[in-house]
């Protein structure tokens, strides 16, 4: 089990909390359960700690705010008020996993992007022709449904600081 | 902050999928190591498309691990697509057959049963007497085959023997009907030879690239970026993408021609007139190497023969009214051209004056050497045979023919439908080295090679891919095995033409496959199948190369190659049995022999004794049907198939002898003295050309290409008031045909779980659609559900969708119409009507 320490650090790959957590989530947060329960597309789900996590890899959010909602009823630890902010504030990267520069052609993650945060290109590298992403985060919602597309997982959010 | 509700992927679409391959593979990761991680690597071609790269394969202990681009191979240099980077794992999905299954009701055969476990005898015992029975009562006409494009060369060579010269049925034809036969009867009919004169080398030689269609960027995406490397490297490289909807090759175009479906043939005519008028002909090249004829029309669209359409053409009745054609002279030629003019040709395609204006002038314009590339949109076309002719009259109307950077080539979907379908011959009127079965010298030279008396090969055409599922539902065709291909799921009309033919009480229906497809759970017998490199295998691909692999593991289970299976099944039969007693009079020495012994172990096919497969490393393969047969299958039935090409009456099918190709990254025949042809029909490339001829098409005997007149005919159904859309069908690149492999690679059902409906905006919301909102997709022949989608990779014109066919759980196919081209028989996929509505 993970300790709420291990968490904080983000060990065991970066944990995601759920959307509009507050910076102080991990004291507030009381480990109900509801907005596991309520989130129509199943993205969020006990992680180390018993703590709500987003997991990417099963699908992207598309910012319905039934979790925030239901956390109203207990510890709002996913806030009302951080509504008027970005549900998370991470920047996409693009882990060496990905595996254009081995040569593949694989764009399959472009698609995905409702804002075409994702740019796919072809460029020459080493006398080949092969395909280059570029991620635009500037763009990018942080909606994570590039994540679970990726046959690769080559897609990773790294946490910023709010 | 709302984000428009997306298409979703399911929540929890990865571990509803019952069927992904539950395992890591460690050495994706580690491809490099090599030595190190005590992987063994050996060559070996791509299980998947047409563009046919060689890959290297990494076993350890007894599992293929991991896959990568053969950085030696002169078609991919190490490149490869996302399906070929996760081949390590089609062999490996969950729910691999391994056990011979039967339906059965109280330990006894039942077509209504469920499917039992049964041994490799039982399920021969049972499947030798339905053959038996059929054959008894109602000849060979009632025992059929149906084949693929993806079988190995062997496999199709044994199997098509087994039928024609065994069983005396030419009712055997492959899945490549479906995909390539239009432009195989293009290419016969044109140069009297099949398949292209160019190889991939015209991809580093064009000044311009011409798409009929294809969408290669997603199809063949290799070859793309051998394109995109010319389009970006050589100055002045122009590419010309023609289509019925914008797809990602659109990406790279200098021209976007976006037609009207089935007005790809108003374009060709078009830009053969706008030469002729405009001074491209290259004359002296039309007087030396072509004649000209007057193709008929009116020729119906190959539906049942009591469909109004049918009853109404006046060419379709008798074959040789359909393909018929008179001479006429190039007067006549420009007459015909002249109604192809600039405004009506715009008008009718709905492409702008402009667009099309660029591309004629582009093929009018001496200096530059074009290539023409097509697929599925010129072959699956009711008039593909005609859209292959016409676009083989511009490149011979302007001499753009048969040298580097210029020629007509067919991009082909499976990875041995050149190898296996086309040049072992395995269609119901084809025989090896492109004979054909209709003509008495082509069945005599191969009763000869055979060893067979003469009249042993029916004359008569067997039942084409539509006709087969046509006459098992309508009880004609009785016994029948299917190898190798999921026509359930591929083949048109589902519901009314395929699925009936399988549970026709009367049929007995057999489906040899390693996964439990649409096409095996309808079958009445399923053989579990040894698959790719679980066997030694040979494919040929798009530009006449012929590669070879060596087996590198043990199929799972009972599972058996579908050569093993053919000649084991073979040895069930004495000649007694399925020969007249007037015919084996004409060989006594057969009598009371198995057709085993008289097609296999013929002292020809059996002729190379056991031996070790050595690598030259060192490394020892097993070969699972030599260890069971006692001698070298695989190399007898090549080198007893390659007399065809040696000694045929047809020229120009040299192979090479087996060996070599173990040696190589596969060789392009014609193969002479040890050297391949790059560029078929000139002189200097191709050393059947005779001297001093400079270019010479030597399928026919007057050395001369023919140029077909041929018009517009309309489709054969286009949207009306209540079916008020297209619907074009085809592939994605994360997906291989009909998915049985492809979706049982985790990774890759991950990238593309389903099947969406891509439409534009306009159409949508029409119809109080949004993207990711669930669709009913409805033809006059069955209904589907998909979601919606309108933005990605497809972007169709208002009044057309597109719906990918990989997807067993929304089989688009049950839309489909069979009509096909009446004179290659394949289906059109791209073209029938269709409405939508909110699910
Ligand atoms: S906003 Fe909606 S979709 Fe996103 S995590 Fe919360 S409940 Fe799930
Ligand atoms: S997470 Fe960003 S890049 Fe990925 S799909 Fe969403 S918006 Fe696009
Ligand atoms: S889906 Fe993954 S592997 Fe493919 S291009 Fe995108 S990041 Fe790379
Ligand atoms: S599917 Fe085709 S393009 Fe992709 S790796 Fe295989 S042969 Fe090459």
């Amino acid at each position: 089990m993970l300790s709420r320490r291990d968490f904080l650090r983000g060990k065991k790959g970066n944990s995601i909390y759920p959307p509009w957590a507050i910076s102080t989530f991990i004291d507030v947060c009381n480990r109900c359960g509801d907005c596991v329960n309520v989130c129509p597309l199943k993205i969020i789900k006990i992680g180390g700690g018993g703590y709500p996590v987003v997991d990417f890899n099963i699908g992207g959010c598309d910012f319905c705010q039934k979790c925030v909602e239901v956390c109203q009823g207990q510890t709002q630890a996913l806030s009302l008020k951080s509504l008027d902010n970005p549900a998370w504030s991470m920047q996409l990267v693009i882990t060496d996993k990905c595996i254009l520069d081995k040569g593949i052609h694989c764009r399959s993650c472009e698609e995905s992007c409702d804002v075409g945060a994702i740019i796919y290109k072809m460029k020459k590298q080493d006398m080949k022709v092969m395909g280059d992403i570029i991620i635009d985060n500037e763009k990018c919602t942080n909606c994570g449904y590039c994540v679970s597309v990726c046959p690769t997982n080559a897609i990773e959010f790294k946490t910023t600081e709010r | 902050m709302k984000l428009s509700r997306r298409d979703f992927i399911k929540n929890n679409a990865i571990a509803s999928t019952a069927a992904v391959a539950g395992i890591t593979i460690p050495g994706i990761s580690v491809v490099e190591a090599g030595s190190k991680t005590e992987l063994r690597w050996d060559k070996a071609a791509c299980r998947f498309c047409g563009t046919g790269c060689s890959v290297l394969v990494g076993t350890h202990k007894g599992r293929v691990v991991a896959s990568q681009g053969d950085p030696d191979s002169p078609v991919n240099r190490g490149l490869n697509c996302i399906k070929g980077y996760f081949l390590s794992k089609i062999m490996y999905g969950k729910d691999r057959l391994t056990k011979p299954l039967l339906r059965k009701t109280d330990g006894k055969y039942d077509k209504n049963g469920k499917f039992e476990e049964v041994s490799w005898d039982e399920a021969f015992t049972v499947m030798a007497d339905k053959f038996k029975t059929t054959l008894k009562e109602k000849g060979p006409t009632a025992v059929g085959m149906f084949g693929s494009g993806q079988w190995t060369v062997w496999e199709g060579y044994a199997a098509a023997k087994l039928y024609k010269a065994g069983f005396r049925s030419n009712n055997i034809d492959p899945n490549a009907r479906h995909c390539m036969a239009s432009a195989v009867a293009g290419f016969m009919r044109t140069f009297g030879a099949d398949e292209p004169m160019g190889c991939y080398d015209d991809l580093e030689n064009a000044d311009a690239f011409v798409l009929w269609g294809p969408n290669m960027a997603e199809m063949h995406p290799i070859l793309w970026s051998r394109l995109t490397d010319r389009r970006l490297t050589h100055k002045g490289c122009e590419v010309h993408v023609m289509s019925t909807y914008k797809h990602r090759s659109f990406e790279l175009s200098d021209n976007d021609l976006i037609f009207k479906p089935q007005t790809d043939l108003i374009i060709a005519n078009y830009i053969a007139n706008y030469v002729v008028q405009n001074g491209g002909v290259n004359k002296e090249f039309v007087e030396k190497h072509v004649n000209l004829r007057l193709g008929n029309t009116d020729i119906g669209y190959g539906l049942r023969p009591e469909h109004p359409l049918e009853k109404k053409a006046k060419n379709n009745k008798k074959r040789k009214d359909t393909v018929g054609s008179k001479p006429m002279t190039f007067e006549e030629y420009t007459k015909f051209l002249s109604d192809y003019d600039l405004d009506s040709t715009s008008e009718k395609t709905g492409v702008p004056k402009e667009n099309l204006l660029k591309l004629a002038k582009l093929f009018n314009d001496p200096k530059k050497k074009i290539t023409s590339y097509w697929t599925m949109g010129m072959n699956q076309h009711t008039r593909g045979t005609w859209i292959n002719n016409l676009v083989y009259n511009i490149h011979l109307l302007t001499g753009k023919i048969s040298e580097p950077g210029s020629g007509p080539f067919s991009l082909t979907g499976q990875p041995s439908a050149c190898g296996t379908a086309r040049e072992v011959g395995t269609f119901a009127h084809r025989l090896p080295a492109d004979l054909v079965v209709m003509k008495k010298p082509h069945r005599d030279f191969s009763e000869k090679v055979w060893k067979l008396p003469e009249g042993t090969i029916p004359k008569k055409p067997g039942f084409h891919a539509v006709l087969q599922n046509r006459k098992l539902k309508d009880g004609k065709l009785n016994a029948y095995w299917v190898q190798c291909t999921n026509n359930m799921q591929a083949a048109p009309n589902m519901n009314e033409e395929s699925y009936p033919g399988y549970r026709n009480p009367k049929n007995f229906i057999v489906v040899s496959d390693p996964y439990p497809t649409v096409t095996a759970m309808a079958a009445d017998l399923i053989l579990p199948t040894a698959m790719w490199t679980e066997k030694e295998g040979a494919y040929g691909n798009a530009e006449r190369r012929t590669q070879f692999w060596r087996e590198q593991v043990q199929a799972p289970g009972e599972s058996k190659s579908d050569l093993w299976q053919v000649m084991e099944f073979s040895k069930r039969f004495k000649v007694e049995e399925v020969w007249p007693a007037d015919l084996i009079a004409k060989k006594p020495e057969y009598a009371g022999k198995t057709l085993y012994e008289v097609l296999y172990k013929n002292g020809q096919v059996d002729k190379y004794p056991t031996q070790e497969v050595k690598d030259s490393r060192g490394n020892v393969y097993q070969n699972h049907e030599m260890a069971d047969f006692g001698f070298y299958v695989q190399k007898g039935l090549y080198e007893e198939y390659r007399i065809f090409g040696l000694k045929g009456p047809k020229k120009g099918h040299d192979l090479a002898e087996f060996d070599a190709y173990h040696k190589s990254r596969g060789l392009r025949w014609p193969v002479v003295d040890g050297k391949e042809t790059l560029w078929r029909y000139r002189e200097g490339y191709d050393p059947f050309v005779k001297k001093g001829a400079g270019v010479e098409f030597y399928g026919y005997k007057d050395g001369k290409a023919k140029i077909f007149a041929l018009p517009y005919e309309p489709p054969a159904e286009s949207p009306d008031k209540e079916f008020d859309l297209w619907l074009c069908t085809g592939r994605v690149l994360e997906h291989w045909h009909s998915g049985s492999m492809t979706q049982r690679v985790p990774e890759l059902y991950r990238a593309v779980p389903d099947a969406k409906v891509f439409m534009h905006p306009d159409d949508a919301k029409a119809r109080k659609l949004r993207r990711g909102m669930k669709a009913k997709i409805e033809s006059r022949r069955g209904f589907i559900t998909v979601n919606v989608e309108t933005r990605g990779r497809n972007k169709p014109p208002k009044g057309l969708v597109f719906i990918p066919w990989f997807d067993a759980r929304h089989l688009v196919n049950k839309l489909t119409l069979d009509a096909t081209c009446p004179i290659s028989k394949e289906t059109d996929f791209k073209k029938c009507a269709i409405k939508i509505s909110k699910a």
